[in-house]
């Protein structure tokens, strides 16, 4: 139950104001600037309870959006209406930008002051006697009579954990290198409002609808080889040109890997060690079948059924079933899909909105990582360090990862280094203590080595020894196109209408690294 | 040309001038529009001088109102915003607006003119609006029935019921509507009027029930959230539909919306009283509420912190219902300060000897990080976890020994004032930590971990090799010292001596500082003990170490729980507000009615307090963190985790009573 509405700016200056219920007065705006913004090195929580009135507030950038209630309000739909309202606001009065899309912009307090009567009347619409409505942007947009004048907005800071590569952890004990912890999303990152309205009588000549799946890869691999982490987030993004009201369906199925079995590194830095011992392992890169049963370490697998994912759904449909519910555990959809078809039969069942948007997200383990880094380091005398690396892909021939770096770190105090690389360009960066080695493109199911000598400055070489104590991982930074890592596929795609027309379907997938170490 | 220029504040009487300039002038509603915005603008920046401006308002509502819907909807705006300054010019508008609804051509035009009638609450305003939405209410396209509905509610009075009688009957005929955001508006406002009424109660029997129910898969994501909180009002008569409305409800807590999961967990977790073994017969449960709490963890802070606090509040009253992986909530380094505080409570309350390992290797690498805290209360965390759980006692321990070793000031301190109860709680069992902490005693310097320490002294004074120079060190700025710690040290000198009456040094230093006390400290408290010892000491009883060092009683880590009222309560809140507080509702907002559960036949009282056989022993009553104490402005303050160190008898026993430790800032 909404009582208020406020925009500040960073000031503390109200841009709107709207009082929704009697029994609270405009002058409660002064309230909450004193005891909160102008504290703001001191935001304790969220919420903010004084007498009966509380505030509940979040940041949009330097404004702050904020409610005033008078009761016991549901605070849930209070905060997901104020993120709700400002991707609204995003929607209406950004513009189109081919640089940064709607997710990464954020709206300026200049925007909001040049658009004071939309707001008030996009309020007006949204929220009744102080209880949330649904909209639908199409619609709000058609039949508001408020002049909007268009901003670019700005770029929002921060933002979401870039590809893993780009930083090398200094201090061994930071908490990037923590394990097992779930990846949080930063950001609303919805794309665009769930309203699951969509107006009847849109007629395309061309039907047509495409996904697009796309997954982040976070890995965490320790010095010993096991897995510390290994997970992916998925997101769907669908966009749809459809007439009239379709009622589209899909499965969410995980293809068979192809690839089984365990793998163990040899990371030790013993100078009496062979290549080959290092390099042997127990990773086979053949077909799984069902005699492969006791290496397997997976227990996820599918147990041996007939080739082809596509026509056999048939026989796998039961088991499918239960480990789609099993594993997609962690996924949540848009307001438009059913979501009892969903857990009853795993079926994803929706009416678009017309327009983009974001269809699901999910995250999910995965047991079969893209890259495998081999390392050995050595000590080749007291002011050398030697090294030899050596990477495995591990996706089909026919798929190629891009823009794939990798960085090793170096002892502080490097001073030059002798690298050779078999394939890609490696380099050496003193400022940022490392090695890159870059490649344009990778296939799948190849080996790529690379070794060298890094020299370290005698006053420095003490500080090997701490070092060696606490490296920072291997980070690396990849993008695949047309492979999805979790295996998820979609399947069994249907668009069914009254007027029966046939729809162009695509599906895309790709994926890319968000936070891909491996500690040596 | 945007109108962002428009955002300065300007006196009324300039606006007067420039509106009779503009008057006359041809294309004067352009000019008209743009003062009508600067109007506004300082309306909302809260300048009320406009206030004298009102008929100006109403003249320009009428010239350009009819014209230019975007000016119109200004001038409204300006109306709910100041009738009660001018309820005479207000009349004025009257006409105008109800013509307006009359002749509105689009469904928009007449709900905002309806709502601006209902907002104006003069009497002559309610004459004509009453009749008007009686009509709205059956006769009125959907939307507009549906903000009929909330007008409804919103002029309803509860000191003057019978005015809206008649509407009443009306609103409560749309609860049977066709369309679905007109049911779920009549649900919500029946809400509200309920909430603003003493003797009106809301409910709905169980066919109705069922079909809101259902009709949750073809509605908004809003109705959606109406309907989940219309259900509340419903109470199960048999276990079957209670059971089997759960399993309606079950899939929406794999919604996108965060508020949807919340309501839908809040319908669950309310429908579960009146299913009997409801574990057995919905086994899936537990599992599902832990898959949306994962979910929710990934929804940004403030969601975040909601959800949590409510995570807090189901693992104290029912842990059965999840099964949560611990590792969900171990804390990221970016994190905002207040999830971080109650992450650690989380992960507190769900560690357990199944889990200790991880937890303490994560707690361990929170103690060594930058932010003190952090550490703090990581290390507080740690603690308490050894006196919460036995098993994990001797691994605890070893980690706050290790943590010791490297003698970083602010980690001895924390890990001081932790020992104390440790070692309360285990007597005998870590001493090896006394030494340990006797060796940094020269970095203990605050106060708190000070009279932490001078109690081991006083304690285990026999058993430090030079607890004696330790104790006369301190004495030496006796009166220096601020009178909590004057207390402790005072009774731990006398402990000491009494455990060693053959010390000639000990003996020496208690009659100095006994007579220091008597003659030179003002504090009638202190000065009081020392009497007090002095005479003990001089009457030489036989059990004089009986009194003076008696066995502490033990620990009572479960006192401040919750009562049981309290917490059912809040369970039909949760995701409002009082979730966040975990305190009875009529606490914090002193208006609104308490929630009640309503008695029916089906009415179970089942134990789930008791978490399923994942972790092999029956979890006790968790011990429950105690919020900061609630002072005039009820701020949420950082969390207390020491619920075990505030009853540490050994600290100051003053007349003013035991001291409550607040957290640390």
């Amino acid at each position: 139950m909404i009582a208020a509405f406020f925009i500040f700016n960073r000031k503390g200056e109200v841009l709107i104001s709207r009082i929704f219920r009697e029994k609270v007065r405009r002058n409660v705006s002064e309230v909450f600037r004193i005891q909160v913004i102008s504290k703001l090195s001191d935001v304790k929580s969220p919420v903010l309870t004084l007498g009966s009135t509380s505030f509940l507030h979040i940041r949009h950038g330097s404004m702050w959006f904020v409610v005033v209630t008078r009761d016991n309000a549901d605070a849930s739909e209070v905060l997901e209406f104020l993120y709700k309202f400002s991707e609204l606001l995003k929607e209406l009065i950004l513009t189109e930008s081919d640089s940064l899309s709607l997710a990464e912009r954020l709206v300026t307090d200049v925007d909001v002051m040049n658009n004071f009567t939309l707001v008030y009347e996009v309020l007006d619409r949204v929220v009744e006697y102080g209880h949330v409505q649904n909209w639908d942007l199409s619609q709000l947009q058609n039949s508001l009579h408020s002049h909007v004048t268009k901003g670019q907005g700005i770029k929002k800071a921060g933002g979401s954990s870039g590809s893993g590569g780009s930083e090398l952890i200094k201090n061994g004990t930071t908490l990037l290198a923590r394990a097992n912890t779930l990846r949080r999303r930063s950001g609303s990152g919805s794309h665009g409002s769930s309203s699951s309205v969509r107006a009847p009588g849109i007629k395309y000549k061309k039907n047509e609808i495409d996904f697009n799946v796309t997954e982040e890869v976070s890995v965490l691999m320790s010095q010993s080889g096991t897995i510390v982490r290994a997970f992916v987030e998925g997101s769907i993004i669908a966009n749809s040109r459809l007439s009239g009201m379709p009622v589209c369906s899909f499965r969410l199925v995980r293809q068979r890997d192809r690839i089984v079995g365990k793998y163990s590194r040899v990371n030790r830095e013993a100078d009496n060690e062979t290549n080959a011992d290092l390099f042997s392992d127990g990773y086979r890169d053949e077909y799984d079948d069902d005699d492969d049963d006791d290496d397997d370490d997976d227990d996820e697998e599918d147990e041996g059924k007939g080739r082809g994912d596509d026509d056999d759904d048939k026989h796998s449909n039961n088991n499918d079933l239960a480990q789609v519910r099993e594993r997609l555990s962690e996924c949540n959809f848009h307001g438009c899909v059913n979501l009892q078809d969903f857990d009853t039969d795993g079926i994803v069942n929706f009416t678009p909105p017309d327009r983009e948007f974001e269809l699901m997200k999910y995250r999910t383990d995965i047991t079969r990582l893209p890259f495998i880094v081999y390392v050995r380091l050595g000590n080749s005398g007291p002011e050398k360090v030697e090294f030899l690396l050596r990477v495995k892909s591990h996706y089909p021939k026919n798929i190629a990862a891009t823009n794939v770096v990798l960085r090793i770190p170096t002892p502080p105090g490097a001073i030059d280094a002798n690298i050779s690389a078999h394939s890609g360009k490696a380099k050496f960066l003193a400022n940022e203590s490392c090695v890159q080695w870059k490649f344009k493109k990778l296939a799948g199911q190849g080996v790529y080595e690379l070794s060298g000598t890094v020299g370290i400055s005698a006053s420095m070489s003490n500080g090997i020894i701490s070092w060696t104590k606490s490296k920072p991982p291997i980070s690396m930074s990849f993008e695949m196109e047309g492979y999805s890592t979790s295996g998820y596929r979609i399947q069994q795609l249907k668009v069914e209408d009254k007027m029966r027309y046939s729809t162009v379907k695509m599906v895309k997938y790709s994926s890319k690294a968000k936070s891909y170490e491996m500690r040596i | 040309m945007g109108d962002s220029k428009l955002y300065t504040r300007v006196k009324a009487s300039d606006i007067l001038t420039e509106l009779r300039n503009y008057e006359k002038k041809p294309k004067s509603s352009v000019y008209r529009k743009t003062i009508l915005k600067k109007i506004i603008v300082n309306l909302s920046l809260g300048d009320n001088e406009v206030v004298m401006l009102f008929n100006e308002v109403i003249k320009l509502l009428q010239d350009i109102g009819p014209t230019d819907p975007e000016a119109k909807q200004l001038c409204y705006l300006y109306l709910t915003t100041y009738w009660r300054h001018k309820p005479k010019e207000t009349l004025n508008a009257l006409s105008f607006i109800t013509e307006d609804y009359h002749e509105s051509s689009t469904d928009e035009d007449a709900c905002l003119a309806l709502r601006t009638l209902a907002a104006i609450q003069l009497p002559q305003f309610l004459e004509e609006l009453v009749p008007m939405l009686e009509d709205a209410l059956q006769k009125g396209s959907p939307s507009v029935r549906k903000t009929a509905a909330y007008c409804v509610a919103s002029i309803f009075k509860a000191e003057d019921p019978d005015s809206t009688s008649s509407l009443m009957s009306l609103l409560n005929d749309l609860l049977l509507d066709p369309q679905l955001e007109v049911v779920s508006a009549a649900l919500s406002a029946l809400g509200d009027i309920t909430e603003k009424s003493e003797t009106l109660k809301f409910s709905i029997d169980s066919e109705h029930a069922l079909k809101i129910s259902q009709s949750l898969a073809v509605c908004g994501e809003w109705s959606e959230v109406a309907i989940l909180n219309a259900l509340m009002s419903f109470v199960p008569q048999d276990h079957q539909t209670a059971a089997h409305i759960i399993d309606i409800v079950l899939p929406y807590l794999q919604s996108e919306n965060s508020s949807i999961v919340l309501n839908a967990l809040k319908v669950i977790v309310y429908l579960c009283q009146y299913v009997s073994s409801v574990l057995d017969v919905l086994p899936i449960l537990p599992q599902s509420i832990s898959r949306a709490v994962a979910n929710l963890m990934l929804k940004p802070p403030e969601i975040q912190f909601l959800a949590m606090r409510n995570v807090i509040l189901l693992l104290l009253d029912k842990p059965a219902l999840l099964d949560l992986d611990i590792r969900m909530f171990f804390c990221q380094y970016d994190d905002l300060l207040y999830i971080k505080d109650t992450k650690l409570e989380i992960i507190f309350l769900l560690a357990d000897e199944d889990n200790i390992e991880i937890v303490l290797a994560e707690l361990q690498e929170y103690a060594l990080e930058i932010d003190v805290q952090m550490v703090r209360k990581s290390i507080r965390a740690i603690g308490n976890l050894a006196v919460k759980i036995d098993g994990t006692s001797e691994k605890c321990v070893s980690v706050l020994a290790d943590l010791l070793s490297n003698s970083i000031p602010h980690v001895v301190e924390e890990i001081a004032i932790i020992a104390r109860d440790i070692l309360r709680k285990y007597p005998g069992r870590f001493d090896h930590i006394i030494q340990l902490l006797v060796d940094r005693i020269d970095l203990v310097t605050e106060q708190d971990s000070r009279a932490s320490m001078i109690w081991i002294l006083g304690e285990y004074g026999s058993s430090i090799s030079n607890s004696v120079a330790l104790l006369s060190h301190y004495a030496e700025h006796f009166l220096d010292e601020p009178s909590e710690t004057q207390l402790s040290l005072l009774t731990a000198i006398v402990k000491a001596h009494v455990c060693q009456p053959y010390n000639k040094e000990l003996h020496q230093l208690v009659e100095d500082t006994i007579r220091l006390v008597i003659e030179n400290v003002d504090n009638p408290d202190v000065r009081g003990r020392g009497y007090f010892y002095w005479r003990i000491l001089s009457a030489q009883l036989p059990n004089t170490i009986d009194i003076i060092k008696p066995r502490l009683p033990m620990l009572n880590t479960g006192a401040d729980a919750l009562p049981p009222e309290v917490r059912q309560e809040l369970d039909l809140c949760i995701g409002t507000l009082a979730s966040i507080y975990l305190r009875p509702v009529t606490q914090v907002f002193r208006h609104v009615k308490p929630k009640v559960f309503a008695d029916s036949p089906a009415r179970v009282d089942q134990d789930l307090k008791t978490a399923r056989p994942r972790t092999s022993k029956s979890s006790l009553s968790r011990a429950s963190p105690v919020p900061s104490v609630l002072s005039a402005s009820q701020q949420l303050g950082s969390l207390s985790l020491d619920t075990a160190t505030t009853r540490s008898r050994s600290s100051s026993l003053g007349l003013n009573g035991i001291v409550k430790k607040l957290s640390r800032k």
